[in-house]
């Protein structure tokens, strides 16, 4: 089902007038009279078309939707290129290849997933980080965060890991033996199991389209088969 | 000086504890602009994301309690007589600033915990605003029931609802009730921010504006004289505007959360006409500051109040429509323009309203008949507070514009992009702006107190013609 | 892009200002009947409206968008005149 932003805009607008106007009709325009009739109609107009929309919307980003991926994406390789018809760069799905050196099952993903979360959440990291650019400006936005670049050519090397999830889970764990610039992350006491949980987590989270954002990322291509 | 109600002597109570959670959100704004000159400034011991969790927390705290107070203070005025259920409101202050207590300690002291739901239970929650742990939320609900009833058996008791009244009544039910909004676990991160928005912008673009709506109202109907007609109808314009754009205007936070794209137009349209109104609105604000002359009994909440009017629009209305479009918040999601945009709002919409009350209630308090509330102290604290805030906007300002366009519009957005645009000479003079400013703001802050704590000694006599309304 | 975005922001910025800046000096001079600070005041409102301009012309908006800034740039024309009418006849009713 599509939805037009224009159509929507303009329904509200005019119903929220029109219905204010014929409801109002007979009050003088000074009279606060006049002005609570196009309160409360205009915030009843949009209120419910907030709750219509959403509607919508949340069916739209629930888990294995077109938008957000379910937890077994994590089994898949993830790329994002750029779509020219949506003037937007996209994420896109691979391959199996697996996450860890394992196949998780759909039950597990799912699991790992939930404690991904649960451990962002408990470590507070947006409160310096930003995910899917909300939160706070003092560490990178964590988005894209699996597909980094930075991962495969600096970090991989200097924790001596031997793929991105390895890496990923060992410099979580000890952030602060392995400085990238003045500003380091601090030690949360990360288990293996919540570090392997969190890059999961990451991995799900860079499947999700969030109509291009980041914006000019560095395109990552992926093989099918 | 007139006797007071009871609920009057609790807004007292509410509005000090307020004053003070003010000065902690400053000590740990400064802890935190301090970080990010020197990363290694307690690094390890009080890490950069418990200062800026107690930063913002502190001021969600204090602001709410500075609103309620505000309520506290005026209702017995509006319904002529003392509210229902004192004793329970009186009650309900202690558990809250018990409650508050609790989680600073713990966030202090505790900091984090594993990656379990006992962690979001009692330690922190970990989304931005609303870290409180869960046992807190419910502490939170169940206080703002007790003010919820408290307004409502008031009303009822004294048979009168007036508009503004009313309005008040159906505001705290909707701001109460989003709370509830952020109150569950999800593990989809775009369901979990879909929500959060709804209790974050709902709160900050809707029902607080419009509660200040109401507060500012008796403010200037108590101060000015302004006839009720006037702050009535002037209220209903206020609530059409406000929820007319701001409740579609929520969109503007969806446009990159996984929601449909639909959102980037809804959004887009509804906050790129916002500033619209503000501008109308400052021009009666204009219009109320000649009538009477900046005539008044009480000059510091008469400035705190224009300083409302005019704040709200520079910071929400002109930082926020810099960067609304969706096509320019690709590029400037999540950098420092949305700090600079939420320091400048936040002190024009919410801090100003606040200290523009407390000023009133302590002028009732402590000044006689015939008395003007004057002096110099405040002038200082409210010029200085004005000129650091707007110096530490110009700096994230600066930084906003350096990191949109060379992190994200250049270099790619990636993490070597960040800490290359982090590392620019203009971001790095930037946070030094900014932590100079930073202090000039909590110097002012300190001269703000002295001022509250003194207030009443620093009196003029009032001449006749002086005072119109 | 960098540049087109700085343009695009400092246009959205200044437009806004202005469009205040407009709004407080008409609402002052109309005020305090000095028609000096209105004259001064119309400045701020061209201001505004160039360099909403700015947005209007710039190749990165689609035309819908660069139809609803241009609505908005001749709003902010007339919101303060009309505004100032609106209040002082609310006034003028309710106070006696």
């Amino acid at each position: 089902m599509s939805i037009g932003w224009l159509e929507v805009v303009v329904v509200t607008l005019v119903v929220s007038l029109v219905i204010s106007l014929i409801l109002a009709r007979g009050r003088h325009w000074l009279e606060p009279g006049f002005w609570k009739v196009a309160a409360i109609i205009t915030s009843s107009v949009m209120a419910i078309t907030l709750v219509l929309l959403t509607f919508h919307t949340v069916q739209a980003i629930s888990m294995e939707s077109k938008r957000v991926p379910g937890a077994d994406v994590i089994n898949r390789e993830i790329g994002y290129v750029y779509n020219a018809d949506r003037r937007a760069m996209e994420p896109v799905l691979g391959k199996e290849v697996g996450l860890f050196g394992k196949i998780w099952g759909p039950q597990e993903a799912e699991e790992l997933i939930v404690k991904g979360k649960l451990v962002i959440q408990s470590r507070n990291c947006m409160d310096c980080h930003t995910l899917l650019g909300n939160g706070a400006y003092y560490a990178p936005d964590l988005t894209k965060a699996w597909l980094d670049p930075k991962w495969d050519k600096q970090i991989m090397p200097m924790v001596g890991a031997s793929s991105r999830e390895e890496a990923m889970k060992t410099w979580l764990m000890n952030p602060d033996k392995y400085p990238t610039w003045v500003r380091k992350m601090p030690n949360l006491r990360l288990t293996e199991d919540e570090a392997k949980a969190v890059t999961a987590y990451l991995k799900w989270m860079s499947a999700i389209d969030t109509n291009g954002f980041p914006a000019n990322f560095p395109e990552v291509q992926v093989s099918q088969k | 000086m007139e006797r007071l109600y009871e609920s009057q002597k609790l807004a007292l109570w509410y509005f000090w504890t307020a004053i003070l959670l003010f000065g902690a959100q400053l000590l740990f704004g400064l802890l935190s602009a301090i970080q990010f000159i020197n990363p290694d400034f307690l690094y390890g011991t009080l890490n950069f994301m418990t200062n800026r969790m107690l930063h913002i927390n502190a001021m969600v705290v204090w602001l709410l309690m500075g609103f309620i107070a505000g309520i506290y203070w005026f209702l017995p005025l509006e319904t002529g007589r003392e509210v229902v259920g004192i004793k329970l409101g009186k009650l309900a202050y202690f558990a809250f600033v018990g409650a508050v207590a609790v989680v600073v300690l713990v966030y202090l002291f505790k900091q984090f915990g594993s990656g379990d739901f006992f962690t979001l239970w009692f330690i922190t929650e970990g989304r931005e605003y609303i870290e409180a742990p869960r046992w807190a939320d419910i502490g939170i609900v169940a206080v703002a029931l007790i003010v919820a009833f408290n307004v409502m058996g008031t009303a009822v008791a004294a048979r009168k609802i007036t508009g503004i009244l009313g309005v008040l009544i159906v505001d705290l039910a909707f701001l109460f009730g989003l709370y509830l909004a952020g109150m569950f676990f999800t593990p989809n991160i775009s369901v979990d921010q879909f929500w959060w928005w709804w209790v974050v912008h709902l709160w900050v673009e809707a029902t607080w504006e419009v509660l200040v709506g109401v507060l500012m109202g008796w403010l200037l109907m108590h101060l000015l004289g302004t006839p009720r007609k006037i702050i009535e109808a002037w209220l209903y314009v206020e609530v059409m505007l406000v929820f007319g754009t701001g409740i579609l205007g929520l969109g503007h936070h969806y446009y990159w959360i996984g929601t449909p794209e639909y959102w980037l137009g809804i959004g887009g349209f509804f906050s790129s006409l916002e500033p619209l109104p503000l501008v109308a609105m400052v021009i009666h604000a204009v219009y109320d500051a000649g009538v009477h002359k900046l005539k008044t009994v009480n000059r510091p909440a008469l400035f705190w109040a224009f300083a409302q009017a005019f704040g709200n629009l520079f910071g929400a209305g002109v930082w926020g429509f810099m960067h609304t479009l969706p096509q320019i918040n690709l590029f400037s999601h999540g950098t420092q323009m949305a700090a600079a945009h939420g320091h400048l709002a936040f002190f024009g919409a919410y801090v100003s309203a606040n200290l523009a009350l407390f000023y009133f209630a302590l002028g009732k308090t402590r000044v006689k008949e015939g008395y003007i509330l004057n002096g110099t102290p405040w002038k200082i604290a409210y010029i200085g507070m004005i000129i650091g805030i707007f110096g530490m906007v110009a700096a994230l300002t600066v930084a906003g514009f350096t990191q949109t366009m060379i992190e994200r519009a250049t270099l790619g957005s990636t993490w070597e992009a960040f800490i290359q645009a982090q590392m620019h000479p203009w971001m790095e003079e930037a946070f030094k702006w900014r932590l100079l400013f930073g202090v000039i703001f909590f110097l002012s802050y300190v001269v703000l107190l002295y001022d509250l704590l003194t207030a009443g000694k620093r009196v003029e006599a009032l001449k006749e013609a002086e005072v119109v309304g | 892009m960098a540049e087109t975005l700085y343009k695009l922001m400092l246009y959205g910025f200044l437009m806004v200002l202005f469009a205040g800046t407009y709004a407080i000096l008409y609402a002052m001079g109309r005020f305090s009947g000095l028609p000096i600070l209105v004259k001064i005041s119309y400045f701020f409102a061209i201001f505004q409206f160039l360099a909403g301009l700015g947005m209007v012309f710039s190749p990165y908006l689609d035309i819908l968008w660069r139809a609803i800034i241009l609505f908005s740039i001749f709003a902010y024309l007339f919101i303060p005149p009309v505004m100032w009418k609106v209040v002082v006849e609310m006034h003028r009713r309710h106070e006696d």
